[in-house]
């Protein structure tokens, strides 16, 4: 195997000790393969004379008409420690009766083949024959290119040959029966915990069998827990020696589709363990008190000390001091203005350069401008300084620890990755104000919707400065009037009725702001706002060297121009989707950008022609289809209405348009008191209403949302407005002639 | 002491940066010259302000070949603020590629680095097609960059054609081809009547070359259109063709007629050890039970299309060599050589006269006048039965004997026949052969339509539609088969759906449904405004800006047929005009009536040849403003 360093990206000296770095890690993960359990013969190893599945069993006649049937679908992973690496290998099989073309093809080619995945396969015709496949004689080269692995700095490209295999002799009604053993799961040196897995075993087949093996030592930490119905894990480990093994198994499993508003993780059984090598606040995972024994559950003391070990909120953040210094600030302005700044000087004074140092708008790296550059991408990170910087203003707070509610339920934690961290801040404990990590345009005071509605931790710290104290508290839900949609539309007709010409102005709050503002907003036009502001230097001042400074103001603004064009045209292509029609002569401009202020809206005009196919000719009238202009609405199909699933929706949410249309002289309208509609119910619903002024006619619609759950008994009421704002997107009127 | 040495290398070595630096940026002449490019041609990034090649044919007196050296430089300007582009040069088993650079204006090298892979194409499995390539990045307006290779060919016969234009609109560019006196080279001159080309033709004496060159100026880039006919259909290109040489004072024919051709492609039929014993059992279980010899034949040619899976292959001298039968029977795949072969093969066995042959697709525009290897990229097989042949592509599934698919429809055929070999054509099929009906008798209520639709597919119509729907997952057939219906529309809502035996390619299909379309009719005070054509066929063929011919999957008829019956109490207000169309390539007419109760609309789609040719275009845009029309009218229907 040979390492290539991509020089072009390698380029900066700086990341010399990186590449130094990872020429060590690599040889020393060569070095590692001589502990891998001895497998001589895969074939052998899979198909031996103890093989369960010698003999198949008989596939039950309810799944006769399905595409395959997964007869059996088995996972081992092998964890083991080598020179201080916790190393991953996986052998995993199935066997899948084809019961059609579609799934022959599913199933009919392999790629990726080379050192560290090898593959058997054989195939069971319906006489009973077996043919198995010399993989090595079918293959054929592929690529030899695994691929990129991102360092910091770089990347690096690994050569391996690759191969692909098509099967030979595979054909509808036969049962494939292959292993694939993946032999190398990236080690990563000083890692004590390996990778948390989870594995929604349900899929597009049903499966019959359902096996997963860990097989790992006496002296590693391990986590399982199994959710929705998936039977418990078992501890099969042989009594004497140092192997330990835990089994799952689970039968008879209906396949799944995936259907509108509904998590995956809170229906469907699923599987999720990690191992850990050592109790060390380090482990990036909840270890138990006792090694090897199954752990299944987290307790809110463990969640306590985990974090305890990892938060630090004496940081001495000093950070923003000096601009708040001197500045007539309420308390709540002065956090509030601290987390904007910081948001600036952790982040956003550094775009430039990211920006320069990504595209090569100058010569040397852009980084090097800045003294000692801290920039914060980690929560962690971001919580341990702005809760250093809270504890100095005497501010009491509270560390909520939250899992998205896609996730699962804060009882169902099993490893830290799940974990999203934010700050509660108790100023008015009657009005606590919330912050998250910031992003290039976040606001403060802001929980993120993923986790509204879910139990979370909440974790406080004593009279110094660690965490002492745990508790269980909801995250409230916002309101659907807060995350508003609010756009308002001008049609006029142009040349007769040929094109039909539309001025739409947006104004976002809430979290439907929050969703778009980074496809809105582009970072580079308010790079200069935020450095006024906040006494940050440009890039360009940083600049020392002629070189530099003269490649950058020529190349800077040609890269923005080129951004600019580029987001236009993707700003058109988004518009078209949300309308479903075609577009053309289009024009956007951000008029609030709402970055500085959570309350604030984000609002932007576009101007467009929308061509004629909205318009319909009746004779001397016209048909115009003027119910697209509330975008394209649900449409609930038939199968879909005796819905069994509760609904779980991203987030309470409103949306009003108003539409003023101006009726070309010498018409009238007719079917106005169609566009008259009012469907309400406890969870949610959509109203329409219209006005007449002369030749001005305007049409208010509001849909909302009220919850972001609700009970499956109450799909029969959201089916309701959801038909009623369908319909009214059919609607038409007729321009009459007078 | 050493500080100061220092110091001053420092200052040199950083001056010599700012010196190159401003060497890359363009001058002001290069951004007004790309300022004027722009403007000439506004929907391109890049142009290529020189673009030279020269072909240079040499003898490889070790491998007994002639080889073609192929030079290559373009001078690349940027016409926008900034962009960003893809170099890529393809080779394969068959060429080689060196001397790789990228320079900056100034001639310094731009330091770009080439990544050496495989070419994955999506519809190949396996090809030894590969690339070099990188990314190239023009920071500002006018900025330049040279790009330059070589490209060694190892034998004369793999370097078929250069062609003239390009992906980048050129400034200038040169082709000069150097042929030596030892060697008997023609160039044709193909769709060369599309642009102005200066020719020269000289005879260096001292390098016994006579050296062609051909210039062309100002030329715009190749159109990147969907659904194109192949580029040598209208690109202007050369073509090659080596016919022999008298390296050693003896000539030696390299492929002088199109018998050479064949003589080489059967010598690697030959290399074929042909051992079918393992064919024999399945082929004679396959005609078990079958009397005639017609009988015989679909038998073994379904057979094949049903159990062999295509894959494509193209590696190197597999591209040209067919896989042994044995072997893709036994694999069960391979590409239409294999597939070929082994029906070839299954054939005999039956006892019939089979015969490989060669075949251009219509992405082709070559025919077997030209002794050359891009003549032709594709096999089927031929069984000659007394007089009368049967043309045999199992790559086309679900296709029933005795009907092609149009890519090989009137295309010249090569067929087997030992040292010589037989010239056919494909027949031709007439889009009758491929019709579509749709019968819908519809009634309104409130404010929908409802009723039933049969709609039957014969021919090619019928085929596609069995591949698409046998290539569905099983559990989700009638989900997809109502998405195929109703294209996602959710004012559709259907029931009862039947549809013939989607295993038999030899019977009409046909396919019933109930249908209840939601929001189709308009009630404004007395009267009802029905939008009668729910699928308005063709109304996305916009070729506003199209430039090249339009070619479509076979020759289609849809003849549709719409009755509603006129609710009590309504007569008929208004119905849209007629309308209609005819000429070479697609013939389409509309008409409306009423009779007694009810309204019948009739709408037949004729495209006659498969393809709207570039002569048609306007034609079809003008045609196109009309049917656009056509599709917004409403039935207007009024209480009596």
């Amino acid at each position: 195997m040979f390492t290539y360093i991509q020089l072009t990206t390698m380029k900066k000296t700086s990341n010399l000790i990186t590449i130094i770095i990872f020429i060590i890690s690599f040889i020393h993960s060569i070095a590692v393969y001589g502990q891998l359990p001895k497998i001589d013969s895969l074939e052998e190893y899979i198909w031996s004379e103890n093989d369960q599945y010698a003999e198949l069993p008989t596939i039950p006649d309810k799944w006769k008409d399905e595409s395959a049937i997964i007869i059996l679908s088995d996972y081992d992973y092998y964890y083991f420690k080598g020179n201080k690496a916790l190393n991953t290998f996986l052998i995993t099989r199935k066997i899948i009766k084809l019961n059609d073309q579609a799934s022959v093809n599913a199933f009919s080619e392999f790629d990726k083949l080379g050192q560290n995945k090898e593959l058997i396969v054989k195939i069971i015709k319906p006489d009973g024959s077996v043919n198995v496949i010399d993989v090595d004689k079918e293959k054929v080269e592929s690529s030899e290119s695994d691929g990129t692995i991102p360092i910091a700095g770089g990347f690096i490209r690994k050569f391996a040959k690759k191969s692909k295999l098509a099967i030979p002799d595979l054909e509808i009604g036969d049962i494939i029966d292959f292993c694939i053993y993946y032999k190398e799961r990236e080690p990563i040196i000083g890692v004590l915990e390996a990778p948390s897995i989870r594995d929604v075993i349900s899929g597009e087949y049903p499966i019959m069998n359902y096996e997963l093996d860990i097989h790992s030592k006496k002296d590693f930490f391990i986590s399982i827990k199994t959710e929705n119905g998936a039977p418990q894990p078992m501890d099969i480990s042989p009594e004497k020696g140092k192997n330990k093994r835990y089994s799952f198994k689970m039968k008879d499993i209906e396949k799944i589709d995936p259907i509108m508003w509904e998590y995956t993780l809170l229906d469907a059984p699923y599987v999720k363990f990690q191992i850990a090598l050592e109790k060390d606040k380090r482990t990036e995972a909840f270890v138990g008190e006792e090694k090897f024994k199954i752990k299944d559950n987290v307790t809110d003391e463990e969640v306590l000390n985990y974090y305890k070990g990892i938060t630090v909120f004496d940081h001495g953040y000093k950070g923003s001091d000096k601009y708040l210094k001197d500045k007539d600030f309420s308390k709540k302005q002065r956090i509030e203005e601290a987390y904007y700044y910081m948001r600036q000087y952790y982040l956003n004074q550094f775009i430039e350069a990211a920006v320069a140092y990504q595209n090569d708008l100058t010569v040397d790296n852009p980084f090097q401008f800045y003294a000692f550059p801290k920039y914060i991408t980690k929560e962690l990170k971001f919580i341990n300084y702005y809760a250093s910087f809270l504890r100095e203003e005497k501010i009491p707070f509270e560390m909520i620890a939250a899992i998205p509610r896609s996730q699962g339920k804060i009882d169902d934690l099993l490893f830290p990755d799940d974990i999203t961290l934010f700050l509660k801040i108790n100023l008015n404990p009657e009005k606590p104000l919330y912050v998250s990590q910031f992003g290039n345009h976040t606001n403060f005071n802001y929980i993120p919707y993923y986790l509204e509605g879910n139990e979370a931790y909440s974790l406080e710290t004593g009279k110094g400065h660690r965490l002492e104290t745990i508790k269980k508290v909801m995250i409230p839900v916002s309101d659907y009037k807060r995350n508003n949609s609010n756009q308002q539309y001008d049609i006029t007709f142009v040349d007769g009725f040929e094109k039909i010409k539309v001025f739409r102005k947006s104004e976002l709050k809430g979290h439907n702001k929050v969703r778009e503002i980074n496809d809105r907003l582009n970072s580079l036009n308010f790079t200069e706002e935020d450095h006024a502001k906040y006494n940050t230097k440009r890039l360009y001042d940083r600049l020392k060297k002629k070189r530099n400074k003269k490649k950058y103001e020529k190349e800077f603004p040609a890269f923005k121009e080129k951004i600019v064009s580029v987001q236009k045209e993707s700003y058109q292509e988004s518009l078209e989707e949300e309308l479903d029609f075609k577009i053309e002569d289009f024009s956007f401009e951000v008029l609030e950008t709402g970055r500085y202020n959570i309350g604030d809206v984000l609002s932007y005009k576009e101007e467009f022609l929308a061509t004629n196919d909205l318009l319909k000719r009746a004779g001397p009238n016209y048909l115009f289809e003027i119910g697209k202009f509330i975008g394209g609405q649900i449409a609930i199909e038939e199968k879909d209405k005796g819905r069994e699933e509760d609904i779980r929706m991203t987030y309470p949410r409103s949306f009003n348009n108003t539409i003023n249309l101006t009726i070309p002289e010498g018409y009238e309208i007719a079917g106005l008191d169609k566009l008259d509609v009012e469907i309400k119910n406890e969870t949610g619903g959509f109203t329409s209403n219209h006005t007449l002024e002369g030749n001005k006619l305007t049409i208010n619609t509001f849909k909302y949302y009220t919850h972001n759950y609700e009970p499956n008994t109450n799909w029969s009421k959201m089916l309701e407005f959801l038909e009623a704002a369908y319909q009214f997107s059919q609607q038409k009127i007729l321009i009459k002639k007078q | 002491m050493i500080s100061k040495y220092y110091f001053l290398l420092l200052l040199l070595f950083t001056s010599f940066i700012v010196t190159s630096q401003k060497k890359f940026e363009p001058t002001e002449e290069d951004i007004s010259l790309a300022k004027e490019l722009s403007n000439s041609y506004p929907d391109e990034d890049i142009a290529l302000l020189k673009h030279s090649e020269i072909i240079d044919f040499d003898y490889d007196k070790k491998a007994d070949k002639v080889i073609v050296k192929n030079k290559f430089e373009q001078e690349f300007i940027n016409l926008k603020s900034r962009t960003e582009i893809p170099l890529f040069i393809g080779y394969d088993d068959q060429s080689k590629i060196h001397d790789v650079y990228v320079n900056h204006r100034n001639s310094q090298s731009a330091g770009i680095r080439f990544k050496d892979e495989y070419y994955n194409q999506e519809e190949l499995f396996h090809s030894d097609a590969r690339i070099k390539w990188a990314g190239l990045n023009f920071p500002l307006l006018g900025y330049k960059y040279t790009f330059g290779y070589k490209k060694k060919y190892k034998d004369v016969k793999y370097f078929v054609n250069t062609f003239l234009d390009s992906y980048f609109p050129i400034v200038q560019k040169t082709i000069t081809v150097n042929i030596p006196n030892w060697l008997d080279v023609e160039i044709r001159e193909i769709n060369m009547d599309s642009i102005s080309v200066k020719r020269e033709k000289k005879q260096i004496e001292n390098k016994g070359i006579t050296q062609y060159t051909y210039t062309i100026e100002n030329v715009e880039a190749v159109i990147k259109e969907e659904n194109s006919i192949g580029p040598t259909h209208y690109r202007p290109h050369l073509l090659f063709l080596a016919k022999s040489h008298t390296k050693n004072d003896t000539k030696q024919v390299l492929l002088n007629n199109t018998k050479d051709l064949y003589k080489w492609y059967h010598s690697l039929v030959l290399q074929l050890n042909n051992d079918t014993e393992s064919l024999k059992e399945k082929t004679l279980s396959i005609i078990e039970n079958q009397s005639t010899d017609e009988e015989k034949i679909k038998a073994i040619y379904y057979w094949v299309q049903d159990n062999i899976r295509y894959i494509a292959f193209e590696d190197g001298i597999a591209g040209f060599k067919p896989e042994e039968a044995a072997n893709v029977y036994r694999k069960k795949y391979g590409d239409c050589k294999g597939m070929a072969n082994l029906t070839k093969q299954m054939m005999k066995i039956a006892g019939f006269d089979a015969r490989l042959s060669w075949i251009g697709t219509r992405r082709i525009a070559y025919d077997y006048s030209l002794p050359t290897i891009a003549v032709d990229n594709h096999m089927i097989c031929t069984v000659i039965v007394n007089d009368e042949k049967y043309f045999l592509d199992a790559t086309e599934k679900y296709n029933p004997l005795g009907t092609y698919a149009e890519r090989i429809q009137k295309k010249q055929v090569l067929i087997e026949n030992e040292e010589n070999y037989i010239l056919d054509t494909i027949p031709s099929n007439i889009s009758k052969n491929n019709i579509e009906t749709v019968v819908s008798s519809l009634k309104i209520e409130e404010e929908k339509l409802t009723g039933t639709i049969k709609r039957k597919y014969e021919g090619e119509s019928k085929t596609d539609f069995l591949y698409n729907i046998n290539n569905l997952k099983k559990d989700r057939k009638t989900e997809v088969l109502e998405y195929y219906i109703g294209r996602g529309d959710k004012n559709l809502v259907l029931d009862d759906i039947t549809i013939t035996d989607i295993s038999n390619r030899d019977q009409d299909l046909h396919l019933s449904y109930h249908i209840t379309q939601n929001n189709a009719i308009s009630s404004f005070e007395n009267e009802l405004y029905i939008d009668i054509d729910y699928y308005k066929s063709y109304q996305q063929l916009d070729f506003d800006k199209r430039k090249t011919a339009f070619v479509l999957p076979y020759k289609t008829l849809e003849n549709t047929s719409t009755t509603i019956e006129i609710p009590e109490g309504y007569i008929v207000k208004e119905l849209p005009e007629n309308l209609s169309v005819d000429n070479k390539d697609f013939e389409i007419s509309f008409n409306y009536k009423s009779d007694n109760n009810k309204i019948i609309y009739e709408k037949n789609i004729n495209f006659k040849n498969a393809i709207i040719s570039k002569t048609e275009l306007s034609a079809w845009k003008e045609f196109h403003k009309k049917l656009k029309k056509q599709y917004q009218q409403q039935i207007i229907l009024t209480k009596e």
